[in-house]
């Protein structure tokens, strides 16, 4: 495969993903609640409107509130459990591959039912933006695990042997050794958490209490075509807070040293 | 090789790596101590805004805890799990079949001032009250109709059969919700009650939603779709919810709400009691009263485009309004319409079966 | 317990995978069992009797369950034709990340990952308004004088469901493929290419079998979530996209039938294992994956 073509494929496949999304601007600031052709005129009204709603602006930090402790926590229990599928000798791996994928085979309304009735019925549990954040973490655990595995397998076991040969301590290699090299797998991971975790709707509805997330919300929003700029005002929100993300670690990066790529190895 | 040999500072971190996970997952799931403002509502969503329940605010200064829900089988689904609000919100005909579970308790309507100012057609429905007691308050209640674009279509006599003209064939939408579907199929056909155990009057309404099927640009599962749909004419005329009809005529689209000879369709809402309640009963009692106050339904009229079941909630609403919405004789309107009277378990599951058939193209 | 942390590596790879599988027993297998169990009772009304007996099954595969196994059929051509897609375009894209990038690799990771954050519900949406009647593709064409009237097959159906889920699903397929082709060193591939390996030699000989692993997770990690999924259906599928999904929500909310949708579920998930058995098979008999862990 050549470079050039696939420079040019890569650019393309980057416009598919964005253009869709890129329509979100311009209905945010047309002047029209019917979200369709032709565009009547400029306005900044959804913006307006979308700031003073606060049960919107709620539902917002209760779905980043989670989504953070969701990514640390599912990445950290795929890790160890990649390092115990992929290094250790126990046995039934199969198995609990199998049982690692199941959430993701389950169909996340049965899920919510029943862990709702586990939760609330069998434990008593309060439900609340910490039985969401539970949730998810189970959710996300295939994410992780399957992504942490798929960089362990076949992985070159020589280094780390070389180093525990030269006297390292298995921490000390874990450290120095598999951790950077497992460190794309590990933001791969956080990533992909990040996002199960804050588009989820269904567990979200079943598992929270009082504090709506934000698909929530904007499911519910859907029944009032009035709101439907000011939901789209705020998509154009996350989304420019998305990109300016990106920009952000492309500037990190560029001010690290020449040709060294960033912390995360990548 | 060494992998035998570790030392205590990584036996340490790792047992430190899973005590934090460990208590972090602890953590989360301890049982949280009980909302402060003691009182939980389920209710729909856009029905958590203040101006619904102002009263309420003034007595107790600060807002009841709302779980909000779009989906009322979601909703139960989560009483069913073990989550238990104290006042619920719900489609009337969904009443009757879930009384028997004990879920909820009849209010007592002598605790609520403002009860005497509820219409009494609303109030004395079957599905609402039973056996003398009042299980559910009304509170919003409304009429359904069919709506339509004047200049894309011309309709020579207007009736629920428009919604079966082939004339119209692909700009017709139809709502999926079960009561409205087979609302409007025994309306078209002339049948006063469908929703009994007759497998004549269910075949025949059978048959009658399976003919609209191939007519059909789509079923719609929220009103924001049908309003996009007829702005830009692909859909041309349909069984929409008031509300459709007034975004779609603020924003200056030239649209009909249909009187069909057949008579509009109603719907109404009850507010009920959960039994197994956390919370404080008297400030349920103030939340229901705050709701069926005449202020609370002189804002849902005029804003949400529903009726009201207080009889003064009308008083200074602004005429044009009220006429939009079929509201200048709130009685007559309700006495005219179609509504469900009564909704047996068997009936009911019989026809959300045969509705989910047909709009799956079964 | 210290003594036997030290001696043994399988004590160690317990303790690391324990609060793992804690948590998927406590939250998955009991409430998975409790579903089986139900998928044995039936429901009339709002009371459940708790007789097992495999009526419930029965329906299944009986002439009045007929819909039930269209959908299932459906929801898995859809699913599959979703996954598929999908991989075939992120593949080039995480092959280009992987070794055409030099310096940027987290930029364009970010780049692919980034425009997720946004709500899933906001980017069926954002196809609602590329596909639909009023929408851009239609007032485009009409625009450039190249159809009169909005095509109205572009909403409502399989393709717009298949089109939605592939384009949402898509980081999901790169993130997996880039991490697994990542860690194969160029020097191994100027070995097959200094060897006179054609570029499809290459590919086939050497880089699908590396990237296998990466395949297969983005495979199931786009195949398996979709066959549930029932809010892209809905919203852009018409009565022609209805998957499987649609059916089991509507058992367990609006049809008060629990056990009947419970052994829907089951039967689903069994379906999608059996494929994906399938799909492994395949894929070790192809030659094409040779797993050494």
């Amino acid at each position: 495969m050549s470079g050039r073509s696939l420079s040019l494929y890569a650019v393309l496949y980057l416009v598919f993903i964005y253009a869709p999304i890129l329509l979100l601007p311009v209905f945010s600031f047309n002047d029209n609640i019917f979200v369709t052709f032709p565009l009547k005129g400029f306005t900044t009204d959804w913006y307006a409107e979308m700031a003073a709603n606060a049960p919107l602006g709620k539902a917002l930090r209760s779905s980043l509130i989670i989504v953070g402790p969701v990514a640390l926590i599912s990445t950290s229990l795929g890790l160890m459990a990649a390092l115990a599928l992929g290094r250790s000798p126990i046995r039934f791996k199969a198995v609990i591959i199998g049982l690692l994928m199941l959430p993701l085979v389950v169909p996340t309304l049965v899920l919510g039912v029943s862990l709702l009735t586990l939760l609330r019925g069998v434990l008593g549990v309060q439900l609340s933006l910490a039985t969401v954040a539970a949730g998810h973490v189970l959710l996300c655990l295939p994410y992780s695990v399957v992504i942490l595995l798929a960089r362990l397998d076949g992985f070159d076991r020589s280094l780390e042997e070389a180093s525990l040969d030269l006297g390292q301590s298995a921490f000390a290699t874990f450290r120095r050794i598999t951790l950077p090299l497992m460190m794309p797998a590990i933001v791969a991971s956080l990533l992909l958490c990040s996002v199960v975790s804050f588009d989820e709707f269904l567990l979200a509805f079943f598992l929270s209490g009082a504090d709506a997330t934000l698909p929530l919300y904007i499911w519910g929003s859907l029944r009032f075509p009035a709101k439907l700029p000011s939901t789209l005002a705020l998509g154009t929100c996350l989304l420019v807070f998305s990109v300016c993300i990106v920009v952000l670690a492309e500037w990190v990066r560029r001010r690290g040293a020449p040709g060294s790529t960033a912390a995360t190895g990548l | 090789m060494n992998t035998n040999r570790m030392n205590r500072r990584q036996l340490l971190a790792r047992a430190s790596a899973l005590g934090l996970v460990s208590v972090g997952a602890g953590g989360l799931l301890r049982p949280a101590r009980a909302q402060g403002t003691g009182l939980t509502v389920m209710d729909w969503t856009g029905y958590e805004v203040p101006e619904l329940f102002q009263p309420y605010i003034e007595k107790h200064g600060a807002a009841p805890d709302i779980t909000i829900f779009s989906d009322l089988e979601e909703a139960w689904q989560k009483i069913a799990g073990g989550f238990r609000p104290d006042i619920m919100h719900a489609d009337h005909w969904q009443i009757p079949a879930r009384r028997d579970t004990g879920m909820f308790e009849p209010w007592d309507t002598a605790r609520l001032p403002n009860f005497a100012d509820l219409m009494p057609d609303l109030v004395n429905l079957p599905t609402l009250q039973h056996e003398g007691n009042q299980y559910g308050i009304p509170a919003d209640w409304g009429i359904n109709s069919v709506c339509y674009r004047t200049d894309l279509i011309t309709v020579e006599e207007e009736s629920w059969n428009t919604l079966w003209d082939p004339a119209f064939t692909g700009k017709i939408a139809q709502t999926g919700q079960m009561d409205n579907m087979v609302g409007s199929a025994a309306l078209a056909l002339g049948i006063e009650n469908p929703f009994v155990n007759d497998p004549e009057i269910m075949k025949a309404i059978e048959a009658k939603m399976t003919e609209q099927r191939a007519l059909l640009r789509f079923y719609w599962t929220d009103p924001t779709q049908l309003s996009q749909a007829m702005a830009t004419g692909e859909v041309a005329i349909a069984f929409a919810w008031p509300s459709v009809y007034k975004e779609l005529k603020a924003q200056g689209v030239p649209v009909k709400y249909m009187r069909p000879k057949e008579g509009v369709m109603g719907w109404a809402q009850g507010m009920l009691l959960m039994k197994d309640r956390d919370g404080n009963t008297q400030k349920a009692y103030d939340f229901m009263n705050a709701w069926i106050a005449a202020s609370t339904g002189r804002w849902l009229i005029e804003n949400y485009g529903y009726g009201h079941a207080n009889v003064k909630a009308v008083d200074g609403v602004a005429p044009e309004i009220l006429a939009d919405l079929m509201l200048e004789d709130p009685t007559k309107t309700l006495q005219s319409s179609f509504f469900i009277r009564d909704m047996p378990q068997d009936v009911q599951t019989a026809y959300v079966a045969m509705v989910e058939r047909i709009k799956a193209g079964g | 317990m210290i003594g036997l942390w030290h001696r043994s590596p399988a004590f160690r790879g317990w303790v690391l995978i324990a609060p793992t599988l804690l948590i998927l027993t406590v939250m998955l297998v009991i409430p998975l069992g409790m579903l089986v169990a139900q998928s044995f009772w039936t429901q009339t009304g709002l009371t459940i009797d708790r007789t097992p007996g495999l009526q419930n099954y029965a329906l299944l595969v009986a002439p009045e369950g007929a819909i039930y196994r269209t959908l299932l059929v459906k929801s898995l051509w859809i699913s599959f034709a979703s996954a598929f897609v999908v991989l075939l375009f992120a593949f080039p894209v995480a092959y280009f990340i992987a070794f055409h990038v030099k310096r940027s690799k987290l930029t364009w990771i970010l780049l692919v990952t980034v425009p997720f954050w946004i709500s899933y519900l906001l980017r069926i949406f954002s196809w609602k308004i590329v596909l639909g009647f009023g929408g851009a593709l239609n007032s485009g064409l009409i625009y450039l004088g190249l159809i009169d009237a909005p095509i109205e097959a572009l909403m409502y159906n399989q393709a717009a469901v298949i089109l939605t889920l592939a384009h949402s699903w898509s980081a999901f397929a790169v993130l997996p493929i880039y991490v697994s082709l990542q860690k194969i060193e160029p020097q191994v591939l100027e070995a097959a290419f200094d060897l006179g390996d054609s570029a499809l030699q290459r590919l086939r000989r050497v880089i699908l079998p590396l990237a296998m692993p990466g395949l297969l997770a983005a495979f199931l990690l786009v195949f398996v979530p979709t066959m549930g999924d029932y809010i892209t259906p809905s919203l852009v599928g018409g009565t022609d996209g209805v998957m499987v999904g649609n059916a089991i929500a509507t058992l367990f909310g609006k049809q008060n039938d629990a056990p009947l949708g419970a052994a829907l579920a089951v039967a689903t998930m069994g379906a999608v294992a059996v494929l994906v058995g399938l799909i492994l098979v395949a894929a070790r008999a192809s030659g094409l994956w040779r797993n050494r862990s």
